[in-house]
Parts: structure tokens; sequence; C-alpha cells
């Protein structure tokens, strides 16, 4: 007992080690917290109100008033970039934290129960996956009028088949390695092997899941809005601003749409990065 | 013994590391024309990488050091393509897994004759003639219709054939041998080894025969060369292994012929018996040879086994046979179409409906499984392993249960320091042994053990054997051995069964069934089993 601060520290030091990663996890990590920063602060700090529009002169260079100079109408870019950060990375989080829980709950029933309940979960499953996300989003606004909410429910239910099988498929294949069979000869019981065996043995597929489901909602739902059904004018999210700057970039200022884009590109990538990095650090942490 | 022509393959001074850690150090091995050098050693002592960095086939992030020289060319003075003829005309590769090394898409005859259309540059029609020739001198009958078979139709046997065959498709005049019967049945083995040998002498091949089993290489190599942790100990004529001088050869001759124990030979009056198997049969149903559509497979026929208290029973034959398939239904793993299975008086024939049941049994029967690498959860370290065992028959404070777990590991000859490791950390042999003391946690009558130690090496396996027969001698823990190698059966047990094609095809005492087999096929199984002496032969 008295050794055990010793050996602790340095294994202690070595899960930080391996926990921190690379220059490229860090990088990630440092962008995502800017981006969660801005998202959760933006709007209080933005220096001019997103919707006043000639705060300057239309299509403004990038200068020290307006750091990334305006828009249109003149409206300041980096206002409204601000202004749209919790609606750009709050509905993709939901989606994809939905998606992955829902998808683990089918995913593991279906390999629990097996049998009838497994066969017709995973035709449901089918189903859904033949239906596209976006189309699905676009059938979603369609019925139940524009704005975030109804999209951002159906690209939950559109990706859920994805987790579901990969949960499904890799609990079974837990499920048939010869130490569960030992489990069984020792005589543990069901729930006991699924929560204390199979949960940590799914917990690194779930987190890469929830990373891949992050970065494809962004992206849909960026698209949503790029379409015009998702959040409305005067208000704005990253994917409608692209579209929005879409007229601008022919007139030769790509300054608004390149810098949505930029962070909708950033954000994906470094929730992906960080995402792989995680599931490899769960995986290995046995070593 | 002086030669004016260079050996076949010079090796010296070579040296293998891994960026953390240096795998070979100091090789030094010659093979001559017509000689078979064995290479033994235990796993993970560098043997297989000194072999594939003969071929070439190391990984990119290995580095090695030393001279290789084939045919008296050293191969690091040849530029690439050089090296590569001299690689792919004067050696062949014979390795573990013929079925890994196959593509299952392509014909047999697709894999014969590629090397020779694609490097010796014959006609597709003469590489189809000379690929037959090739088969028919390794054995097969009907080569021709072989040809048109895919990998999946052949037994391993076979394959290690072809897999000879193809090796040979370029007339090289060394072969490098990695493992190559150690997943075969002992009767298939003597075949293979059989056609080796046959070859071996009408062709002048000079072989380098690399193998984890002794008594293998002892009767099959002129010279042999002792591996341990990357280093050659030392390099002796074959005939002379019983006098090595060297403290690692010695120790792996000794616990390669497994000594019987007089205690396994208790000849007390029968005891009571804890199991009592009578007519158990099973079937699965697998997809036919031919076309589509199933039909069933008896794996299991009518088998009827005792095993008394503290005893030890071994169930042999090859792979199969149905022995696992006992086992399974016995531990409640697999349902019987017929049959009875009775425990202690209990009637176990259908597996345990509850958990309760199913704790029950584990009570009193417990089950030791082959492969110690994926029978333990890798995620979990040995401590809460060895508890939840324990807490599931015995629940306690944390202390009894603490000591109770410090208990086990001792009982299997490990030291308490194992236990906040995880399985990854754990060589083979600790891993068993963690199994075994997971077994024992439930203090159960009866040990079924299948293969347990098959996947050892044979010091590991001597000792695994010791604490078995511990256990069994002091806790009266009777154990049912199921095992396809005969040498652990008759150290270990005192009577035993003969599976064959799901049929008992024989039982008595080790001792009569071994020295006096009533059986051909017992005889045959007894007669293949390497030993000083042994000349593999061919069975019609």
């Amino acid at each position: 007992m008295s050794a055990a601060p010793s050996v602790a520290r340095p294994s202690l030091q070595r899960a930080w080690r391996t926990a921190r990663g690379g220059p490229g996890v860090i990088v990630a990590g440092a962008a995502l917290a800017a981006i969660v920063a801005s998202a959760a602060l933006g709007p209080l700090v933005a220096p001019y109100d997103p919707h006043q529009p000639f705060v300057g002169q239309p299509f403004e260079p990038a200068s020290f008033e307006h750091w990334l100079g305006t828009d249109a109408i003149g409206r300041d870019v980096l206002s409204r970039i601000l202004a749209g950060a919790p609606g750009s990375v709050l509905p993709p989080f939901v989606v994809a934290v939905g998606a992955t829980l829902l998808g683990a709950i089918v995913g593991v029933t279906a390999a629990w129960c097996g049998r009838a309940v497994d066969w017709w979960l995973s035709r449901v499953v089918d189903v859904i996956f033949a239906v596209p996300g976006l189309v699905l989003a676009v059938l979603a606004v369609a019925m139940f009028g524009k704005g975030l909410v109804a999209p951002s429910i159906a690209l939950v239910i559109s990706s859920l088949p994805l987790t579901a099988r990969l949960i499904r498929v890799t609990a079974r294949v837990e499920l048939s390695k010869p130490y569960v069979e030992a489990l069984h000869v020792q005589g543990t019981g069901r729930l006991a092997v699924w929560g204390r065996h199979l949960a940590p043995a799914l917990a690194p597929t779930l987190l890469a899941q929830a990373t891949i489901g992050f970065a494809y909602a962004m992206l849909d739902l960026a698209a949503i809005s790029y379409l015009g059904l998702g959040v409305q004018p005067p208000s704005a999210d990253w994917g409608s601003m692209i579209a929005d700057g879409q007229a601008a970039i022919l007139q030769g200022h790509p300054g608004q749409s390149l810098a949505a884009a930029t962070l909708v590109l950033a954000t994906v990538l470094s929730v992906s990065v960080l995402g792989a990095h995680a599931t490899t650090w769960a995986e290995g942490t046995d070593t | 013994m002086s030669t004016v022509a260079p050996p076949l393959l010079d090796i010296e001074s070579l040296r293998i590391t891994s960026p953390a850690r240096v795998l070979v150090e100091d090789c030094t091995l010659s093979v001559a024309s017509g000689e078979v050098v064995g290479l033994i050693g235990e796993s993970g002592s560098g043997k297989s990488l000194s072999l594939r960095a003969v071929v070439g086939l190391l990984d990119a992030r290995l580095t090695q050091s030393g001279r290789i020289s084939v045919d008296g060319k050293n191969l690091d003075a040849l530029d690439k393509a050089a090296r590569r003829r001299v690689r792919s005309h004067s050696m062949g590769v014979v390795f573990q897994t013929p079925r890994a090394h196959l593509n299952p898409l392509r014909s047999i005859g697709d894999f014969m004759t590629e090397a020779l259309t694609c490097v010796a540059g014959v006609s597709a029609s003469e590489a189809e003639v000379r690929a037959e020739s090739l088969l028919e001198e390794v054995g097969i009958t009907d080569p021709r219709r072989r040809m048109r078979q895919h990998p999946g139709d052949l037994s391993g046997g076979l394959l290690q054939r072809v897999m000879i065959a193809s090796a040979l498709a370029m007339e090289p005049q060394l072969l490098l041998a990695d493992e190559m019967t150690t997943a075969l049945d002992v009767t298939v083995q003597e075949e293979v080894m059989a056609v080796l040998l046959d070859l071996q002498r009408e062709r002048g091949l000079g072989i380098l025969f690399v193998t984890h089993d002794l008594q293998l290489a002892r009767a099959v190599c002129d010279r042999i060369a002792v591996m341990s942790a990357g280093r050659i100990v030392e390099t002796i004529p074959a005939a002379r292994l019983d006098n090595a001088v060297e403290p690692y050869t010695r120790a792996l001759v000794a616990s390669s012929t497994l000594s019987r124990q007089p205690a396994a030979t208790d000849s007390e009056a029968a005891s009571e018996p804890i199991l009592e198997v009578r007519g158990l049969r099973r079937e699965f149903m697998v997809r036919k040879a031919r076309g589509w559509g199933r039909e069933p497979f008896v794996a299991v026929d009518g088998v009827d086994l005792t095993l008394g208290a503290g005893r030890a029973l071994a169930v042999v034959g090859q792979s199969g046979s149905g022995k696992t398939t006992t086992a399974r239904i016995i531990c409640g793993l697999e349902r019987a179409d017929a049959g009875t299975v009775t425990v202690q008086g209990e009637d176990w024939s259908q597996p345990a409906r509850s958990v309760r049941e199913r704790r029950h049994r584990a009570a009193m029967a417990q089950m030791v499984f082959q492969d110690p690498y994926q029978s333990l959860d890798p995620r979990q370290s040995v401590e809460s392993c060895l508890a939840e065992a324990v807490r599931l028959q015995e629940p306690g404070s944390a202390d009894a249960v603490r000591e109770r777990v410090r208990e086990l590991v001792r009982s299997v000859a490990l030291d308490e320091s194992v236990l906040d490791r995880t399985p990854r950390s754990l060589s083979g042999g600790q891993r068993q042994r963690v199994a075994i003391a997971r077994a024992l946690a439930a203090r159960p009558k009866l040990l079924v053990l299948d293969e347990a130690v098959s996947a050892l090496d044979v010091t590991v396996r001597a000792e695994i054997l010791d604490v078995l027969e511990e256990i069994r001698h002091d806790a009266g823990v009777a154990l049912l051995m199921i095992t396809h190698d005969l040498d652990v059966a008759e150290r270990l047990c005192s009577h035993v069964v003969v599976m064959r094609a799901g049929r008992v095809i024989e039982s008595g005492p080790v001792a009569e069934v071994f020295s006096a087999p009533a059986e051909s096929y017992t005889r045959t199984l007894l007669a293949s089993i390497p030993r000083p002496g042994w000349v593999p032969r061919r069975r019609g």
C-alpha cells in the first residue's frame, strides 16, 4: 500500500502523455476550444449588432473596425459569425449525441435479445438506412416548417442505423469470444457480462461513431441552412452565411462565404481528429 | 568434412532490432547441400524472424545487420533485382498456415502455375504439365482434378503438400520451413514429413527446419540450432541432443519428454463417479460439400464415458473427432440432441436454464479453454477477473475476497505482482494459470480442460501440467483432459478414451491402451508421434 503513490505517479504521467497526443491533436484541441468558447460567449462579445445593416460600407475588406469585413448590406461579418455560432455548433452536437445514444440502444437491444427481435430491428434499421438523411431532413422541413428542430430530429433518425448496426455487430463479435463463454461457465449473470465486460468493449466504437456523426450532422445541417430551409433571415448560421455570400463571390468578394466555410471545416476536422485520438486512447488504456 | 562448395545458406552474425529492443542477436547458422538443419526454440525466441530475414519478409520497421549468403552470394552485396532473382530461384519457403497463404478464390492450378509463368517464363501449357508432375511428386493423387479445385476443397495436410510442391517449382536447392506441421494433426504431420524427407533425399535439398517441437526436430534433422531469447545458444548434431552441455538445451530436452508420474497411476478401488456420460449425440447442420443446401453432420455419436471423483481422464483424438463438442456439452455451452450427462447424480444433459442453475453448476464443474489469449477479458486486470469469479460463489467482504484471490494466485504458482496487470502484459503460460485460478475460484469438483496446454511452449506446458497434477492430488479435483497430445494424456491421466469421427473407439487405463492398443487407429495415432528413432512413413 505504501508503494502505491510512487507507482501511481509515473503511470498518471504516462496516461497524460498518451492522452495529450501529438501536435495535430493539440492544434485540433485548441481550435475546438476556441470554437466552443465563441459559441458560448460569441453573441455577448460581438462588436456590432449582427442584424444591423450599414454599420460599414457594403463589402468592406478586413480592417481594424471590421476584422472580417462587411457583407452586401454593410453588416459586420465577424459579429454575424459569432451570433451564428451557437446555432451552428449546438444542433450537430445534439444530433450526434442523440443518434449515438438511440443507435446504441437499438443495437444493444438487437444483440441482447437476438432471434426475432434482432431480425425485426435489423429490417427496420435497413429501411431507415435506405433513405438519405438529407432527403429526410428536407421532407421534415416540408412537413413541419422551416427551422433547425425538424431537420435535426430527421437527422437523428437517419443516422441512427449506422451506429445501431455497428454496435450490434461489435457486440455480437464480442459475445462470440471465448472469454464470454468462460464467464458463462463461471456462472456470471447476463447483466454483469454486458455491464462489466461488453460496455467497456463497445465504448471506443461508440466514441468514434459519435465524432463521425457530429461531422456528418454539421455538414448536413449546413446544407439545410444553405438551401434556405434552416435558420431564417435576418438570423444566420454558418451554412446560411455560405449561401448568402454566394452572390458576392461572383462579384469578387468571397470573404463571408470563405470565413463561414472555414469555420465549418475547422470544426469538423478538429472534432474528427480529437475523436480518432480519443478512440485509440480508450482502446489502448490497458497497455 | 571440408567441402569446396560453399554452404547453400550461410547466416553470419545476423542481428535484428526493433526501435525498442534487440530481437535477434549474433545469429550464425549454415545449411549445407543435402543437410536438414533444425532451428528450435520457444515462441518469441526469434527463430521465425531469422527465417523471414533470409526470405526478405521482415517488417519494414525492423532493421537487420549481419551477412546472409545464399549459394555463396552475399545478399547485401547484390542490387535489388539480383537479390530478388537469387531469392526466387534458389530458395523455397513453406509456412505454418497454408490456408492463409493461398487465395481462396483461385484454384490450386492457378497458384501452382503462377510462379512458373511469371518468374520462370514458361508457357501456360508447359507450366501446367510441370505443376502436375510436382503435385504428383508430393504424393497428391489425381493432380489434374486437384488443380481445378480451390483451397477450401482441400484438407490442411493436402494444402501443405501443395505448398511444398509450389516451393519446389523453381527447382531450388534450399527449402525454408517455418513451423510447417504445427497446425496439423500428428498422423497428417507424419505424412507431410514423409513427403518432405523423400524429396529431400531425392533432390538433395538443404532444409532449414524451424519448429518448436524438439521431438520432431531431433527425428528429422541432422543438426539442431537451439535458440533462446534471440540468441543461438548452441548448435549440435541431433543425435547428441541428450548429451547437450548448455543448461537451456538440457531444460528443453527435459521438459519435452514428459515423464509419467507415479501419482497418476493410483489404482485404488474404483471411486464414486463424478461424471457419467451415456449415449451422447450432437448433430450440426453444415453446408453441403457440393451445391447449396445443408446437411446434418454428426459431431458426437453415442459417446459414453465415466470419470471417477479425484481421477483424471483423457479424451484423445484428432481435430474433428468430436472431443471438444463433448466437453462443451458437459459444461452447458452446447445442447445435446440425445443421451445423458450426469454430474454427481444431477442431470446436466441440457444447458442450465437460469443464472441460478448456471451458478449452481459452476460450483461443481469448471472449464479451462484452449486459447489463454482469448479466454480472459483483455480489459480486465487479473485481480478484478479473479475477484469477480470469487464473488459469484462466495460473496463476502472486500478483505475476504482479496485474501481468496491471493490464495488462488498462489495455488497456481503465480506471483502476486501479476494481480494488477492485464492479460496483454502476461505471457501465454501466465495467462493460462490465471484461467486455471479463475476456474478454481468456485472450488469445483470437476475441471474440464479443453486443449488447455496445446497452445503453450514445452517448458511452460510441463509447469502447467505440474500445477494441474497438484490440484488433482491435493484438492481432489477430477480432471477431464481434452487433448490431441498423447504425451499429455499419459503424463496426467490414469484412464483414456480414444475418439474418432464422433465415436469412442477405445477406452481403458492409459498404460494398457498405449502399450497394447486394440484398435488399428490407436496404433496409427501412437506410431505417428515423433520420438527418438522415429522415421515418418506414408500410410495408405
